[in-house]
């Protein structure tokens, strides 16, 4: 099952409108029996989604180009002074529409959960001692990309190492 | 005080060579009652009345006992001779409306034999007669204290009991076979709640609740210990062994409302747990394909259609219905079927909980697409189970069911191994590369380059929003020409005074503030000191006056033209 909603929460990532892929990761919740807050711990994960899902930095950036060419015109063309009244609420549309992909960027990676008890350990070391335990299927925030090991936080705010091979990370795609 | 009588009688009968001739006789106090009412049953015994045989209830039809016997002794002496009267008195409770009957005594006495005619009751719907306490005829007070309810008091009489059982159907079971598990109240009083402290665990078990009996908790008499009490199931949970070994059922504790014995005393709640309970659980047999079905099961198989078109579904329902544990079961039988592809079931089942066992039907449907024409066969289909009462595995089969294919290449005899390979679509397998997303349509540009770009653009608004305010404040320091805007403004606003034919003070404002507007001020004593520039600029400014100023004495048309035109070529010059 964890593997499953790997790569399902990965398909959603690379295209976050397929609601097809949506309904899939609802039922495999259920299934898994997980919450829906222990599928996204970060709110800021699904402001990525939207914003990647709308194309929402390259309307920034376009708009950003129309303005600059609204303002080139004016110069060119004294008389049409409301070119220049357009370029700057174009400016203003640039900056609120690119602001949201900014501060989408700073949601933390997550990763999935593959593998049943994976367990979360002290340090970053195969002989490290548990602290605890991680549900299959989960979410977590990764805090810390070690290699052989992700530094993560589980739903009961746990944090802890886990090996790279229980863990999935959602935001490249998964090693050959 | 009847043990008294009882005594004195026997005593007196010792002493009497003779009673009088013995009488038997029955009747009920109402052959017309209610079905909520209560009806009593009195025997009445006299002469002699030593009995063969205890008296025993006849056979009721319509109605059941809610209590009784109580019995009573009367010796009495008449004119010298002695009587003796034994009544025995039963309280009964019509259970359907209709036509009841006490069906007659046959009461052995010791001087022979007696019996009394059946009595019938008509039994209508509702009650006919007030509710009134039963109480015994010979007592005026029915046994109780006439004031002991109104006052409360509470006198020496014992408290109610009130205690709770688990009772199980049986203690010595299968793994997977189910055992009722029932939970009763025994009372002596009237009960006016009852919840559970917690629920209660079954470690070892698999529990399916019941519920309440149908109709709700009935009362019935039951003797504990040699006490009388009403006894109540209240809570039925059928229990399946999922493991072999000893298994406890722990014990379970309810809180039980008890009704206030007078107007002066408080409702009370009391606790009480149930006994914990042993059951043995024998292990069943572990073997390949047997999924742990324990009970009586007969399977079923049937396709939607016998005939169908090469590349179209049938579908096979494969039933298992019978008593059991069906409700364990998930693992769907191995179907295959050679020349078609047979897809994963789906499954859809009807079982219902009852006091003994889970009965119903579980049902697998399988998809069946056949990939070769001619005549398929879907395979018998076994279910096999262990059987309790023979404690062995037994099966049950269903027959093989033909499909006729039609269209595509028939298949002579068995079907070569390449017909039987699944069927997968034409052309080369899907690659990788073809599983990876389609190359998005529009890029998508990095948060870097996101914020690079805005950043860019707002440097370069506010460059452009400040950048002629401050250029034309260094341009009047340092004398310099006006921006190429003001002077192509200029020239344009010249042009429209030339060609309007404005008035001459219009016109003249107009020029003088075209001129101020590409070389500034232009007033003595300026800032810095005059260059030609300046001077060209001023010379033009002082004809522009005099034409603003000049009295209206004929038609300046030409002298505004001129002057527009020096200006002009000022402007082209000098700006």
């Amino acid at each position: 099952m964890g593997e499953a909603l790997a790569a399902l929460l990965r398909a959603r990532e690379l295209d976050p409108g397929d609601r097809a892929v949506e309904r899939e990761i609802e039922r495999a919740r259920q299934a898994a029996n997980l919450d829906a807050a222990e599928l996204a711990p970060d709110p800021l994960a699904a402001l990525v989604r939207w914003c990647r899902r709308l194309h929402l930095s390259l309307a920034a950036l376009l708009l950003t180009g129309i303005s600059l060419a609204l303002h080139a015109g004016r110069r060119l063309l004294p008389r049409a002074r409301r070119l220049g009244l357009a370029g700057l609420w174009t400016m203003a549309a640039a900056l609120a529409v690119g602001v949201l992909p900014l501060v989408a960027s700073l949601a933390r990676p997550t990763a999935v959960v593959v593998r049943r008890g994976a367990p979360l350990l002290e340090a970053a070391s195969p002989t490290a001692a548990p602290v605890g335990a991680l549900r299959e299927g989960e979410v977590v925030p990764v805090l810390d990309d070690g290699g052989a090991f992700l530094h993560v936080e589980d739903s009961s705010g746990a944090r802890g190492w886990a090996h790279a091979a229980d863990v999935r990370r959602l935001d490249r795609p998964p090693s050959p | 005080m009847r043990r008294l009588l009882g005594a004195l009688a026997l005593l007196l009968a010792a002493g009497t060579p003779a009673l009088a001739e013995s009488t038997v006789r029955a009747d009920v106090d109402s052959r017309k009652v209610g079905v909520s009412d209560q009806v009593e049953l009195t025997l009445v015994l006299e002469g002699d009345t030593n009995l063969a045989q205890e008296v025993s209830l006849p056979l009721l039809r319509g109605l059941r006992a809610v209590s009784g016997p109580s019995v009573s002794t009367q010796i009495s002496y008449v004119n010298g001779a002695m009587s003796q009267r034994r009544v025995y008195t039963w309280v009964l409770q019509p259970t359907a409306v209709g036509k009841a009957e006490v069906g007659g005594f046959d009461v052995k006495l010791a001087g022979g034999p007696q019996s009394t005619a059946a009595i019938p009751i008509d039994v209508v719907a509702g009650s006919v007669r007030p509710a009134q306490p039963r109480a015994n005829p010979l007592d005026p007070f029915g046994g109780q204290d006439p004031f002991d309810g109104m006052l409360g008091r509470r006198s020496n009489r014992p408290p109610p009991k009130v205690l709770v059982k688990a009772i199980a159907s049986r203690d010595r079971v299968h793994v997977g076979e189910p055992v009722l598990l029932t939970y009763y109240v025994y009372t002596q009083t009237t009960i006016t709640n009852l919840r559970a402290a917690d629920a209660p665990q079954y470690p070892g078990f698999w529990s399916e609740d019941l519920g309440q009996p149908e109709g709700g908790p009935r009362g019935e008499p039951a003797t504990l210990d040699g006490e009388r009490f009403e006894r109540y199931a209240f809570l039925r949970k059928l229990l399946f062994p999922t493991r072999a070994g000893t298994l406890t059922v722990p014990a379970a504790t309810f809180h039980i409302g008890v009704a206030r014995r007078s107007l002066f005393d408080a409702d009370q709640n009391v606790a009480r747990s149930s006994e914990a309970l042993t059951i043995t659980a024998l292990p069943i047999p572990e073997e390949a394909g047997f999924s742990g079905a324990v009970g009586k099961f007969r399977a079923t198989a049937t396709l939607d259609k016998t005939a169908v078109a090469l590349g179209e579904a049938a579908t096979l329902r494969f039933r298992v219905e019978g008593s059991g544990n069906l409700k364990w079961i998930d693992k769907a039988p191995a179907l295959a079927v050679p020349g078609a592809k047979v897809y994963p079931p789906s499954t859809t089942s009807d079982l219902k909980p009852g006091p003994n066992g889970i009965t119903g039907s579980k049902t697998w449907e399988f998809a069946i697409v056949p990939e070769t024409g001619g005549t398929l066969e879907v395979p018998s289909l076994s279910f096999p189970y262990f059987d309790p009462s023979s404690e062995k595995l037994a099966r049950t089969d269903t027959p093989p069911i033909a499909i006729a294919v039609q269209g595509g290449a028939a298949t002579a005899g068995a079907p070569p191994q390449a017909a039987l390979a699944p069927a997968r679509p034409t052309g080369a397998l899907p690659l990788r590369a073809e599983l990876d997303p389609p190359a998005a349509l529009l890029p998508r540009p990095s948060v870097h380059l996101l914020a690079g770009g805005l950043v860019a653009a707002l440097l370069v608004h506010a460059a452009l929003l400040a950048g002629p305010a401050i250029a034309d404040r260094l341009r009047s320091r340092g004398g310099r020409t006006a921006p190429r805007r003001t002077s192509r403004a200029a020239l344009a606003e010249i042009d429209r005074i030339r060609r309007d034919g404005l008035g001459k003070e219009a016109a003249a404002a107009a020029l003088e503030r075209a001129l101020h507007d590409v070389f500034g001020p232009l007033e003595n004593g300026g800032p810095a000191p005059p260059g030609e520039r300046e001077r060209a600029a001023r010379a033009v400014l002082e004809e522009v006056r005099f034409l603003r100023y000049a009295p209206q004495l004929g038609d300046y048309t030409d002298k505004i033209r001129e002057v527009a035109a020096r200006a002009a070529d000022l402007v082209r010059r000098w700006s």
